[in-house]
């Protein structure tokens, strides 16, 4: 089975088009609608954190996404070819808090169960979001 | 997103549409700038046909918030939908900002 994937440049205007994919791949895994909600804007904050990290807002880089799902999982792997992510990525500010930002990683660690992110890219950056599928969600996928 | 910006009580309401992310909240933030510089008191700012906001339309809000405090000015927001009032409160902001169901039941 070759997995859907999609090759997008890293201008802010083309997240609409990654929300209309998430969502459609979302669907078609069979995620409920509040999870397709909760996916969609996760992949949209990691993007986002390409295009003003990892790109430096450089428009006319390649933000490359896979996506894998089965009646167990929905996985999206997001690829950039920049600046590397500081080790303190993953360290969530304290929520709650009155503040102009890190809200973005907050949102995608609410929407997936598993944040990797793959050491071994000689350049750029490799995040593995996945999200077990809930008891209640259907599973005809 | 489309911006539709009239006066509103002692105020203005700024009436948003369509989704803010990381593409528009930069206009977005232009916009509420614009009327923070006037010290215009208060700012309405109403969600309704809004499908989207992102944590760049959060972060643009917040920095709104404290700005407009900066002159006891307040920010009241508007008929927000379901699923971004969820946003919200996810992220424990429900009651950092002043947040109304619709324009006739806001002081």
């Amino acid at each position: 089975m070759i997995n859907p994937s999609l090759k997008i440049p890293s201008n802010p205007k083309y997240l609409r088009l990654i929300r209309a994919v998430v969502s459609t791949i979302g669907q078609m895994s069979s995620l409920s609608d509040d999870s397709i909600d909760q996916v969609m804007l996760a992949v949209d904050e990691a993007c986002t954190n390409i295009i003003r990290h990892a790109y430096n807002n450089d428009f006319n880089k390649e933000i490359i996404l896979q996506f894998n799902y089965s009646n167990d999982f929905f996985e999206v792997i997001i690829e950039d070819f920049g600046k590397k992510a500081e080790p303190d990525y993953f360290n969530c500010q304290p929520i709650g808090e009155i503040r102009t930002g890190g809200y973005g990683l907050h949102l995608i660690r609410r929407a997936f169960d598993v944040l990797n992110y793959d050491k071994t890219m000689e350049n750029g950056n490799r995040l593995k979001l996945l999200r077990y599928k809930k008891k209640d969600e259907n599973r005809n996928g | 997103m489309k911006i539709v910006t009239d006066s509103f009580k002692s105020g203005i309401i700024v009436r948003l549409s369509g989704d803010i992310d990381l593409e528009t909240s930069p206009e977005l933030r232009t916009e509420l700038i614009s009327h923070i510089t006037k010290k215009v008191n208060p700012i309405f700012v109403d969600f309704e046909a809004v499908s989207y906001v992102d944590s760049s339309g959060i972060a643009t809000l917040v920095e709104a918030l404290k700005l407009i405090k900066g002159y006891n000015g307040s920010l009241k927001l508007i008929a927000i939908p379901k699923s971004v009032i969820e946003i919200f409160n996810f992220l424990k902001l429900e009651k950092v900002f002043e947040i109304y169901t619709d324009a006739s039941s806001c002081g």
